[in-house]
């Protein structure tokens, strides 16, 4: 199988001009690699810099120095690091995805319309988006009762699987996932797991960070632990 | 679609200094020397077809100035700006005679105030208003203007019914929408929308936002939207420049600039958000 993404040296530091230039570091010299199909998680404390390495990816932080290759089927090779804002936004819309550990919606959308808009927003009709969203809630097991309901009134696991289902339901060629599964009960991580199972046969690759490690090691083909900023492989699952 | 270079606009006599002695850099757009206000300096800015660029800032940094000379509202002291729909992108738009800057106003280009009553009549219809717009983008049919006139009230969730009133007697958020209506008449390829939430309720505000969302997923239009909020920025733009003491102290992805600002101001701002 092919690399899709290739890390090398990434770091990132953050200055603080508030407290007279303070420099954080969120991570150092991290690399891996990612191949179509493939797990990689990474575990670790809190604070120890997982979520900044999955930002460094979407371009959320923009990283201090090293290399993010991405193997785009709209560019081809190409260094996310270093790569044009417009260049970004395309990738986005049709390639990288990213499910944050917090949902962010427009207000007075209801849940249903907010995975439609995932569809819309990457050109498919809006019956054909309809069908799918739908379908993909069913999969996550979000009742029927809440579809049309403003997601700021759900509870946590309810936020999560909405989330879930945005991000994934165009199936990207690249997932990143931050705690998808931190409030979930066992139950409703089923459909998660099966879901990820799913989207890894139809090749696509992903990255995700977990505090979760019996659910990790259902799902991953190799497990990073990160440690004060740097990254250490914990092993082949 | 939209590309505008070095764009500078000085209220005040200028000395040729101005440029070089304010700025973020001294924390001040008055020029010590002459006293003019350096409004825009600089400013290089790219619009891309169906996008929408934010441009957050506090009060005074130039925002609204940069829309109202892009919308001809105001005259650059210098600079350029290209539009696709104009001479092929080849023609410097500030350079042209009047007549073709009302064409391209008319016809390239929409505009919404923060305040309604700079872009509408209040003493006119709604309708009126509307159609205003488009007798000037050369509409002439009594009929197609009518049936245009329903046709926006209804996308942007007017009551029809209320056509012939006034909008002096509609509410603060309907007025916005029969601005937006009357911007969008023409089919413009770029719109502008300055401060458009603002000084409304946020039940109101949810409701412009998710309208100006739906114009740009299912009409494709590029749009500028000015605003000091930075929930707002973040609810509709993809980038964003921020600006202060009338230039651009950074610019990028929004959710990068929002999180990862790198500017001392922008970490400010940031770091100032309820």
């Amino acid at each position: 199988m092919s690399a899709i993404l290739q890390v090398k040296d990434l770091s990132k530091v953050f200055v603080l001009h508030s407290v007279e230039g303070k420099r954080i570091v969120g991570c150092q010299q991290v690399g891996f690699t990612v191949r179509a199909g493939e797990f990689v998680g990474i575990t670790g404390n809190s604070g120890g810099g997982k979520t900044t390495i999955l930002k460094c990816l979407y371009r959320t932080y923009l990283p201090s120095s090293g290399k993010i290759l991405f193997d785009s089927a709209l560019f081809g090779k190409i260094d996310l690091v270093n790569s044009t804002e417009r260049d970004i936004i395309a990738i986005r819309k049709h390639e990288i995805s990213y499910v944050a550990q917090f949902l962010q919606v427009l207000p007075q959308m209801t849940a249903l319309e907010v995975v439609v808009e995932a569809l819309t927003e990457r050109g498919l009709s809006y019956e054909h988006s309809h069908i799918q969203a739908s379908s993909i809630l069913r999969h996550f097991q979000l009742p029927g009762n809440l579809w049309d309901i403003l997601p700021h009134t759900f509870s946590g696991g309810e936020k999560l699987r909405l989330n879930l289902a945005r991000a994934m339901v165009w199936r990207p060629r690249l997932l990143l996932l931050d705690e998808p599964t931190a409030s979930l009960d066992e139950q409703s991580k089923m459909p998660v797991r099966d879901m990820i199972k799913d989207l890894k046969e139809a090749g696509t690759a992903m990255v995700g960070v977990f505090h979760d490690l019996s659910f990790m090691k259902d799902v991953v083909d190799r497990h990073f632990q990160m440690h004060q900023g740097q990254l250490r492989e914990a092993g082949i699952a | 679609m939209l590309s505008v270079r070095n764009l500078s606009k000085i209220y005040g006599s200028g000395c040729g200094l101005c440029l070089e002695l304010t700025g973020p850099g001294v924390g001040s757009n008055i020029c010590p020397k002459c006293h003019s206000i350096v409004a825009c300096a600089r400013i290089d800015l790219d619009v891309y077809p169906g996008e929408i660029v934010g441009i957050v800032g506090e009060s005074g940094s130039g925002k609204s100035t940069l829309i109202k000379l892009l919308h001809f509202d105001q005259e650059p002291t210098s600079g350029y700006a290209y539009v696709q729909g104009f001479e092929d992108g080849q023609v410097d738009m500030f350079a042209v005679s009047n007549q073709k800057k009302r064409w391209l106003r008319n016809h390239q280009l929409g505009i919404v105030y923060q305040n309604p009553n700079a872009g509408l009549n209040m003493e006119f219809s709604c309708g009126g208003n509307i159609a205003d717009k488009l007798i000037a983008a050369d509409w002439y049919n009594y009929t197609r203007i009518r049936s245009r006139a329903t046709e926006l009230m209804q996308k942007t969730e007017l009551p029809v019914q209320r056509m012939d009133e006034p909008p002096k007697r509609f509410s603060g958020g309907m007025q916005q929408r029969v601005q937006i209506a009357k911007a969008l008449a023409n089919n413009p390829p770029l719109l502008l929308l300055d401060e458009v939430t603002t000084g409304l309720d946020v039940s109101v505000q949810a409701q412009v936002l998710r309208l100006i969302r739906q114009i740009q997923s299912t009409l494709q239009i590029a749009m500028v939207v000015v605003s000091h909020d930075f929930a707002v920025i973040r609810m509709l733009t993809e980038r964003t420049l921020v600006m202060r003491n009338g230039r651009v102290v950074e610019s990028g992805l929004t959710d990068q600039v929002m999180e990862d600002p790198h500017h001392p101001y922008t970490q400010l701002l940031i770091n100032s958000m309820l």
